[in-house]
């Protein structure tokens, strides 16, 4: 179950790396375009992670079903995904309001430190494939920084 | 030994993957995006950790029920 844990967050981190590194911004257009084109890039990079984050969730839950995962291990995974998908979430509103790539940049900036300070609080007992989610929430979104 | 829906669950992570790299770039084009398209956007990003959050809070309610 580790094993696929890790296999399963590996490609995670890896598409939405490569998806936040393919997003691109066309200089000749105006400001507000450039924030929703760039938002939007974004916004499929995130989803796909999403959709990825949720696969894992999904085996974890059928992994403890049959007894293979401790009670507590599934209670610590769930209470830090629930915290990070809040966060996500709260972060992809600030996104979608941003009308400037200054601003949308200050946002994934400041999404990116709450991220670092859940895992900062969390650092003594985060589960394996919750810390790993988190890192690459800020692998992906570090790399869009460099492009905004 | 892996059962049937873990296998499941890693093709779908792969096939999710292999679909990834078609929708990355199609808006690079500087082709005109109104905020609707924003929105939708946001939309679909927002979905999935929306369902992450139910049903990680509905595993944490099983458990303090139990």
């Amino acid at each position: 179950m580790r094993k696929l844990q890790r296999f399963s967050i590996a490609i995670v981190v890896a598409s939405l790396s490569v998806s936040c590194a393919l997003l691109r911004i066309n200089p000749n257009t105006s400001e507000v375009q450039q924030a929703r084109a760039a938002a939007v890039q974004i916004f499929e990079a995130v989803e796909k992670g999403g959709l990825m984050l949720e696969q894992v969730q999904i085996l974890e839950i059928q992994a403890f079903d049959s007894g293979r995962i401790q009670v507590e291990t599934h209670r610590a995974f769930h209470t830090r995904l629930l915290i990070t998908t809040k966060l996500v979430r709260l972060g992809l509103t600030q996104i979608q309001k941003a009308t400037s790539l200054p601003e949308l940049k200050n946002t994934v900036t400041m999404l990116i430190d709450d991220i670092k300070d859940v895992q900062k609080e969390f650092a003594a007992q985060l589960p394996l494939a919750v810390g790993a989610g988190l890192n690459l929430l800020i692998t992906g979104l570090s790399f869009a920084l460099l492009i905004l | 030994m892996l059962s049937a829906e873990m296998i499941l669950g890693a093709i779908k992570l792969v096939s999710t993957l292999v679909n990834m790299g078609v929708g990355t770039a199609q808006h690079a084009d500087g082709s005109t995006l109104t905020q609707e398209q924003v929105d939708a956007a946001y939309a679909k990003a927002d979905a999935p950790f929306k369902r992450i959050e139910d049903r990680s809070q509905a595993e944490l309610d099983k458990l303090n029920k139990g």
